[in-house]
């Protein structure tokens, strides 16, 4: 029993300070410094010093969406970074990220859609306000396909591209966090912004800034068993994260169906006559 | 007397084979031609001439000499894209290119010097092409002077370049063998038994004479032996594509190596390209399968690019879609040339894609996802809700100015479903009650769509195309299920079947 107390505390004392020179101050960052050549010095940081630094480096150039991302990520999706979106079915996130699309190629900028889920009607689009001929479509199959083409959107120099992984089943499931990460690399390279809209997390830690579409409220005009009209719908988007940023903010969102759009009814004229 | 330059290969067939095959270079390499016993050197490397291999020996006497001796067949492919290749670099410092084949191109220099503004402007010239054609990976000798025969002779000279002056171009040839006016054995003989021995000799007989015993085509010859070139050059008319190609030295089965030799030669074709300022608009892949087979593949790509990476991508997806049938004996890729696009970069507005990258982003999305799932959406005449065209994305200019950003509309997107998801629908007076998408097979990877309705909004019915034997005849819902979520959905009239087919999202 006693041999084994000692074999057990015998590399303790090994790693112990000797009895002699206690009174020598603990080992700093500092004192590793200056052991090393002078030209490392500069690349060995503490923990501390790397959140100095990365706190004191300018914000990103923001890229807007005019929707309420805007408001969360204070002036539009982060140039160099990946935003994912996440929300359930009718929480207004294929709204959002077409409006994103609208504010982008109205504005001259070209852009890439990536359409995993095969959603996008372009007659909605063109009511939503998108430059369709500054707007590329990509349609993959698969979620492997979508990354890789994603990659291949951001070499080849589009300043946003936007990625909808549509709803549940997504074909490919959440992919591997490993290519997330390659892709939020290729679109910090690339000075581009990278929005990910997903019924659920995927991205992992490659995501710089994660915004939740909350379930959405239908807005109906009249009342049963009367006549009923679809006029809207209301939702909340909720920043759960976001580098440098303070997470839990909530926008409020409110959208209107084409049909009102179109022929010129608001929520409110509709909701009066249907008073009336 | 107008300046010409003679660009010479030496070596010519093996010097091609080298530029296919570059790891070779340094090595003891013989290029022979013929088959079995009849199969004689044609050229041989440095390493090989130093142990006594020559031209004209046969392989086994040249694998006598040197056991270790790579051998390569006689490459005519490789030869003409060789050529081809010579005479590109020619062009592209003289208009003015005649073509006289075997690793020989000879170019026109009148009004070059003001390019080249130093004290020896025809030797800066002939460094220059030297350097041009070992970018190309080619080692050519290069004689200036004012007639071709001059410019050969010097150019078959070492340590180029060698000029020969102006009005010195007698006394440069009067050395030289009879021989070396490569004139009609015949008049050889002729002259031999009067008695000449060089060109010298020939040269200094009297020019009136000359042409009453030997006709007109002695006269031409004793110009050419006074080194003066009545005849200008014959223009060369350069193929409307590139090809490259190589006869492999043995059967390929798998796709691996056949890329690998096949990404060199789209490398050495897009260096082509691009020294003309162009790129690939179509590409032709033809490969010779064992024992007398083919296997003609085309691709035409969304733009053109000059990409080596990409096109090679492309080749590798085709080839995977569809294989040929027997093992690969040699290839010839043909790049089918157009001007690439060019864009006018704006100081004020957004800026632009680049015109290169675009046309490489747009082929490795074809090649990923085919050319239907990529483009430009457009609108298309009609009713139902999933129609959609695609077109080939070719975006406009950016503006000038960069507009004001517009404030979002706020407009409820409609997430479509295509094609629609069948539904199992439970109706009350016409309106439905609760839904249910039904399970057949394929539809695991469909939403699933299940529970009660909680508000519904309809029938807004739609027809279309009553006039074709299948119009389109639906009754469209908009509803809100209890347990979350609003859809559209629609009655076919036709079939009695319900469907949904958008989210409202």
């Amino acid at each position: 029993m006693a041999s084994s107390q000692a074999l057990a505390t015998a590399p303790q004392r090994a790693f112990e300070a000797p009895e002699t020179t206690t009174s020598r101050p603990p080992a700093t960052i500092g004192t590793f410094r200056s052991r090393l050549p002078h030209h490392l010095r500069s690349h060995l940081n503490s923990g501390r010093e790397w959140m100095q630094q990365r706190a004191a480096a300018p914000l990103p150039s923001t890229f807007p969406t005019a929707t309420a991302l805007d408001q969360l990520l204070v002036g539009g999706l982060p140039q160099g970074q990946l935003v994912e979106l996440i929300g359930r079915r009718s929480s207004g996130r294929f709204s959002t990220i077409l409006s994103s699309l609208a504010t982008a190629t109205s504005a001259g900028e070209a852009a890439a859609f990536i359409d995993l889920g095969d959603a996008f009607d372009p007659q909605l689009a063109v009511a939503a306000g998108v430059d369709l001929e500054r707007l590329l479509w990509a349609r993959p199959g698969h979620l492997k396909q979508t990354l890789i083409s994603a990659e291949v959107l951001l070499a080849g120099g589009f300043p946003l591209v936007v990625i909808d992984l549509g709803n549940p089943p997504v074909p490919g499931g959440r992919g591997v966090e490993a290519s997330w990460l390659r892709l939020a690399k290729a679109a910090q390279s690339h000075q581009a912004a990278l929005l990910v809209s997903s019924p659920y997390r995927v991205s992992g830690t490659a995501a710089a800034g994660v915004v939740k579409a909350d379930h959405g409220r239908a807005l109906w005009s009249g009342s049963a068993p009367g006549p009923r009209l679809l006029v809207g719908l209301s939702s909340h988007l909720t920043l759960q994260k976001m580098r440098r940023q303070q997470g839990n903010r909530t926008e409020a969102l409110r959208l209107q169906p084409p049909a009102a759009l179109i022929y010129g009814t608001t929520t409110a004229s509709i909701g009066n006559r249907s008073r009336s | 007397m107008p300046r010409i330059a003679c660009l010479f290969t030496p070596l010519f067939p093996l010097a091609a084979r080298l530029r296919s095959e570059p790891e070779l270079r340094g090595e003891a390499v013989a290029i022979f031609q013929g088959n079995s016993n009849a199969a004689r050197v044609v050229a041989a490397a440095r390493r090989a001439r130093q142990v006594g291999i020559r031209p004209g020996m046969s392989l086994p006497q040249a694998r006598a000499l040197l056991p270790n001796l790579t051998v390569r067949a006689r490459d005519m492919s490789c030869e003409k894209a060789t050529q081809e290749t010579l005479l590109e670099i020619a062009e592209s410092f003289s208009p003015r290119v005649e073509d006289a084949g075997e690793g020989v191109a000879y170019l026109e220099l009148d009004g070059l010097d003001r390019h080249f503004p130093g004290d020896s402007p025809e030797q800066d010239l002939g460094h220059a092409l030297t350097v041009t054609t070992d970018k190309a990976g080619l080692t050519t000798w290069v004689g200036i002077a004012s007639s071709k025969l001059a410019a050969r002779v010097a150019a078959e000279l070492p340590a180029s370049p060698n000029l020969v002056p102006a009005g010195e171009e007698a006394n440069f040839l009067a050395p030289l063998p009879l021989r070396s006016l490569a004139a009609e054995v015949e008049i050889l003989e002729t002259l031999e038994r009067w008695g000449i021995r060089s060109v010298g000799d020939f040269a200094r007989l009297p020019k009136n004479e000359v042409a009453s015993r030997l006709g007109e085509t002695g006269r031409e010859l004793h110009e050419k032996a006074r080194g003066l070139d009545s005849r200008p050059l014959v223009p060369y008319q350069p193929p409307p594509h590139f090809a490259e190609g190589m006869e492999l030295e043995w059967p390929l089965i798998n796709l691996e190596p056949f890329l690998f030799v096949a990404g060199a030669a789209l490398k050495r074709l897009c260096q082509r390209l691009e020294s003309r300022g162009l790129a690939c608009a179509r590409l032709a892949t033809s490969l010779r399968l064992e024992p007398d087979g083919h296997h003609q593949r085309t691709i035409q790509l969304p733009a053109p690019t000059r990409e080596a990476k990409t096109l090679l991508t492309l080749i590798r997806l085709d080839l995977e879609a569809e294989s040929p049938a027997a093992p690969v004996t040699g290839f010839t890729i043909v790049a089918h040339p157009d001007r690439p696009r060019e864009a006018q970069l704006s100081l004020f507005g957004p800026p632009a894609l680049s015109p290169d990258k675009l046309a490489t982003t747009l082929a490795r999305l074809f090649a990923l996802l085919g050319p239907e799932r990529v483009g430009s959406p457009r609108t298309v005449n009609g009713h139902r809700p999933e129609r959609s065209a695609l077109v080939e994305y070719a975006p406009p200019p950016p503006p000038d100015v960069r507009p004001e950003r517009q404030a979002g509309r706020g407009l409820l997107a409609i997430r479509t479903l295509r094609p629609p998801v069948p539904l199992e629908v439970i109706s009350h007076l016409a309106s439905p009650r609760e839904i249910l998408s039904i399970i057949s097979e394929g539809s695991a990877k469909r939403p699933h769509i299940q529970g009660r309705v909680k508000v519904a909004s309809g029938p807004w019915a739609m027809e279309e195309e009553w006039w074709s034997e299948k119009p389109v005849e639906r009754d469209y819902w908009d509803i809100e299920l209890v347990n979350g979520g609003i859809f559209r959905i629609f009655y076919q009239r036709s079939t009695g079947e319900w469907y949904a087919d958008g989210i409202y999202d």
